[in-house]
């Protein structure tokens, strides 16, 4: 079928949206970061890890949401409660009970962690951070990791307009991961003007291979924040639980000041946590913290239900047995068909790439090939398994990604050989 | 929000400035690739002809009543040549334009020696001239048939203009045109300070824009575009499904956005690099723009 018509209502929709939308379709979900002609542009519903299009087409899908489905799209566990509590009032003059309890159990969950302020998207829980950072020391500089995303705030963006660089993100600096010398340098160069460094648990920019963090650059972060007096933000918004149920700082042993969660937090309801140390509770007091909607009963339900659920499902482990086999057999299949197919990243949130082709040509030509199979992989960003994904699904992605690579195969020649301009 | 002319900085003046030239310019010599006619009024002996923009100090490194001229090299070679200058010369807006017919061939390049240097005693000057406005404009001949030369520049422009509206001028040619102009334009505006930032974070890498038999190539390095006519391995492709889409998004008819979605457009590669070329498509429109 011609994507024309396996496409025709998604791009009906996306004509229509582009007249009064700007962008049609705004920021990472613009068709233009997919495959244009071989990914769906609006999606009609979902059921544990499938995904379907308004045109009726189905995908097991491995981006769950962008990370916020961790048991399963419409998991009854968790809508059940969720719904429920909607027909009793959501939005209420003052917070829920739940609030507490979620505070509590997220308190006792995540390590180190003594008090959470609830919001609504990571942008806020980071802006929050890095805000509450600079108010405590007295500080104004945030160092961040080259290509890292904390959000979309001016600060943080890649909305980069001079009004922008001259103001908020004029004290913002950057170094590469894992290059503590760098990080030296930076405290160096900034001496009594650095807030704090805020990181996610490991590296994972979009269009590149993720990296994990190697041994000594937590632990260097740690030290040189103590000694120059600057907070350790932990950015855990995208892998939230997927690494551990104590926060993914807990899983690559650091210690963190703060730690900001949200995506899979309550299974796509729309919640983000602070969690910070006793140490900074104090400042955090003293912030005037409100939004319309960040005490919202329903989301912190559903993140209660979330994490039974997940506690249910065998959590971790159990993302991470199916996040190997899906690596193991993503990369022996790009093996015996030629390519050097590596991925990258923890097993639960896999994301492959092409070691012969920086630029992602072969990416978004094999997530092209995948999609056209009924298989939603992202070719820019990092993927995620979900704990409703199950063998089945990563049978039939293998055997999917087994025609890809062969299809692959025909056009590589043409793509590397000095032709790349004749196609 | 729609800038007037009197409301731009010294430095917006000269970018606008350069881009009226370069586009004047390129537009010209995409025209006389394009129309056998035209060709064939070119003088014997080829023209060559050079503008000139004085400028008040404005611009990177720019010194107070400092005029430079900076040569538009279209043939490859040149382009190779001067590309280490462009950093240092990105907002002294002048260019020159040779044209070449031998043995019945078109050769479009660069020479030192201009047969008349059109000379613009500043950036307003330029921008109102080059816009079809009223302004001052000192011809200086350099050799004989001079004023042949501005004539045929003149020709040329117009016929570029006469190419973009007629509706019998193939797809191709008007294609060709637009894509010629709007890649230029890119060049033209890069050096702008306003993109500076933006530009830093965007990788750098040649991106391929094809349809159908066109092509070019820019290249980003730090904040400068340059144009190509080849490239070995581009980093990101840009193409157009055919030529009357290329003629509909480039001509602002159908926003980039829905031909993209609709798949019109295809991008392939390195896409921040393209998303960067969109950013500074962004800026060229904003200049494009201005009211003169």
């Amino acid at each position: 079928m011609s994507s024309g018509k396996k496409f025709a209502r998604s791009r009906e929709y996306f004509e229509r949206a582009a007249k009064v939308i700007p962008g049609g379709i705004y920021g990472s979900k613009s068709p233009g970061f997919l495959v244009p002609g071989h990914f769906p542009y609006y999606l009609e519903g979902a059921k544990g890890s499938c995904i379907v299009d308004v045109d009726g087409n189905q995908y097991i899908d491995y981006l769950c949401g962008y990370g916020s489905q961790i048991v399963g799209y419409g998991n009854p566990a968790v809508d059940g409660p969720a719904l429920d509590q909607a027909r009793r009032g959501d939005l209420l003059n003052q917070p829920h009970p739940v609030m507490v309890e979620l505070a509590e159990r997220l308190v006792d969950l995540v390590d180190g962690m003594d008090w959470a302020v609830f919001v609504k998207n990571g942008t806020d829980a980071t802006t929050l951070a890095t805000s509450i950072a600079r108010a405590d020391t007295g500080k104004q500089i945030v160092v961040a990791a080259e290509g890292a995303y904390h959000g979309a705030a001016n600060w943080c963006s890649t909305n980069v307009f001079p009004v922008f660089t001259s103001a908020e993100q004029r004290d913002v600096r950057f170094f590469s991961y894992n290059n503590i010398a760098q990080l030296e340098k930076l405290f160096i160069d900034n001496k009594n003007n650095i807030a704090c460094v805020i990181l996610t648990p490991y590296h994972h920019p979009t269009y590149k291979p993720q990296q994990l963090p190697t041994p000594e650059f937590l632990k260097a972060v740690e030290v040189l924040c103590q000694r120059e007096g600057a907070y350790f933000i932990m950015d855990d918004i995208r892998a939230n639980f997927r690494l551990s149920m104590a926060g993914s700082h807990s899983y690559f042993g650091a210690h963190p000041d703060m730690v900001t969660m949200g995506k899979a937090l309550a299974n796509g309801y729309p919640i983000s946590v602070l969690l910070g140390a006793e140490a900074l509770k104090k400042t955090a007091s003293s912030f005037f913290i409100t939004g319309t909607y960040w005490m919202s009963a329903v989301p912190m339900i559903a993140a209660m239900a979330t994490l039974n659920e997940m506690e249910r499902l065998g959590g971790p482990h159990r993302l991470a047995q199916l996040g190997t086999l899906l690596k193991n057999g993503l990369e022996s299949l790009g093996e015996k068909a030629g390519f050097k197919a590596r991925v990258s990243g923890p097993p639960a949130i896999p994301f492959l790439t092409f070691d012969e082709d920086p630029n992602l040509f072969l990416n978004q030509r094999f997530c092209a090939a995948m999609a056209d199979r009924g298989v939603f992989m992202h070719p820019h960003h990092n993927w995620f398994i979900s704990l409703a994904h199950s063998e089945e699904d990563i049978e039939r992605t293998l055997s999917a990604a087994r025609e890809a690579f062969e299809e692959l195969r025909g056009g590589f020649s043409a793509l590397f050989m000095n032709k790349i301009h004749e196609q | 929000m729609l800038m007037k002319l009197s409301q731009l900085t010294k430095e917006q003046k000269a970018i606008l400035a350069r881009l009226k030239a370069w586009l004047a310019l390129q537009l010209a010599a995409e025209a006389f690739r394009s129309d056998a006619g035209l060709q064939k009024r070119c003088p014997v002996g080829g023209v060559s002809l050079k503008l000139k923009i004085m400028q008040n100090g404005a611009g990177r490194g720019g010194s107070v009543h400092s005029s430079s001229g900076r040569d538009m090299a279209i043939n490859p070679a040149a382009s190779a040549s001067s590309a280490d200058e462009s950093a240092a010369t990105a907002t002294k807006p002048a260019a020159t334009l040779q044209l070449f017919v031998k043995k019945g061939n078109a050769i479009v390049g660069a020479r030192n020696w201009p047969q008349l240097v059109l000379v613009f005693p500043g950036s307003e000057a330029a921008i109102k001239v080059l816009s079809g406005g009223k302004g001052a404009a000192l011809p200086l001949p350099l050799s004989p048939g001079a004023f042949k030369a501005l004539g045929f520049f003149k020709k040329a422009s117009s016929r570029a203009t006469e190419l973009l509206r007629e509706a019998q001028t193939p797809d191709m040619v008007r294609a060709s045109l637009l894509l010629a102009a709007t890649l230029h334009g890119l060049e033209a505006v890069s050096g702008d300070s306003y993109l500076e930032r933006r530009m830093l974070i965007v990788p750098d890498g040649t991106v391929a824009v094809r349809v159908g038999q066109i092509e070019f190539f820019a290249a980003k390095r730090g904040r400068d575009i340059r144009v190509m006519e080849s490239a070995q391995h581009p980093d990101a492709v840009l193409s157009f499904s055919d030529y009357q889409s290329a003629i509909k998004v480039l001509s602002g008819k159908r926003q980039a956005v829905v031909a993209l979605g609709s798949g019109e457009v295809k991008i392939e590669g390195l896409l921040p690099l393209v998303q960067g070329l969109f950013a500074v498509l962004d800026r060229l429109s904003w200049y494009l723009g201005v009211s003169v």
